[in-house]
């Protein structure tokens, strides 16, 4: 579900198809996302899931599997 | 590529220097600034010149700043789309963009202002009402200065 979900937010954002999306798809290395997506992309995860995600885990976010594993421990 | 001839900065002025990003290491080699180093914070440095340097690219295109001073730039494709309400909660209430274009006007003066004090984008700096920062727009391209002086930008 949440993994689902992650896919879906980051498909739309960064414009790719979700069948091409895994937890290894780095963020900057395969999906050359900078500064501003990498922020877009945060404040799209805390509107999806409803939660305040602090800077220091928003840095250390490199790829989906990081993201979902946050989003699993914060819900 | 035109052949830029070397740089000589005079007083206050700032160089902005606009092009593809696979060329500007030439165009800025042509201009005599020598080797470009990283600070651990990963600021650009010129340890052979006395210039200050900063560095942005977006899609295939770079920008480069040069000055006497500290330095601090930024560029961004205006035509790209943003969910502009929801990155308008980054910044003060004050300040909050409306439409895509102010959007990237204050971002790309965030960004430019990071670079020019050093911090790069902090929460404080985002929440901070930005002086001091003037632009140039080239094609879809808006680039943000940060620093003291007179700008000329030269395109290759």
């Amino acid at each position: 579900m949440i993994e689902e979900k992650v896919y879906n937010i980051i498909a739309e954002q960064f414009d790719v198809d979700v069948a091409t999306l895994s937890l290894e798809t780095d963020l900057v290395n395969d999906l050359h996302a900078d500064s501003l997506d990498l922020v877009e992309l945060i404040m799209a995860f805390e509107d999806a899931f409803e939660l305040s995600i602090p800077d220091e885990v928003a840095l250390s976010v490199k790829t989906l599997g990081d993201a979902v594993e946050y989003i699993r421990s914060a819900k | 590529m035109i052949s830029p001839e070397k740089l000589t900065l005079n007083g206050d002025e700032i160089l902005v220097v606009f092009a593809g990003k696979s060329e500007l290491g030439g165009v800025l080699e042509s201009l005599g600034v020598g080797r470009i180093e990283k600070h651990e914070n990963g600021d650009p440095y010129l340890p052979e010149s006395e210039y200050y340097i900063s560095f942005s690219h977006k899609d295939d295109i770079a920008v480069a700043a040069i000055s006497n001073s500290r330095v601090g730039v930024d560029v961004e494709n205006v035509t790209i789309p943003r969910n502009v309400e929801r990155l308008s909660r980054l910044f003060h209430a004050s300040e909050a963009p409306e439409s895509l274009y102010d959007f990237y006007r204050l971002w790309t003066s965030k960004e430019a202002v990071g670079k020019y004090e050093g911090t790069g984008i902090t929460t404080e700096l985002l929440k901070k009402k930005t002086t001091d920062v003037r632009h140039l727009e080239y094609g879809d391209y808006l680039i943000a200065v940060a620093g003291k002086g007179e700008i000329t930008m030269k395109t290759y």
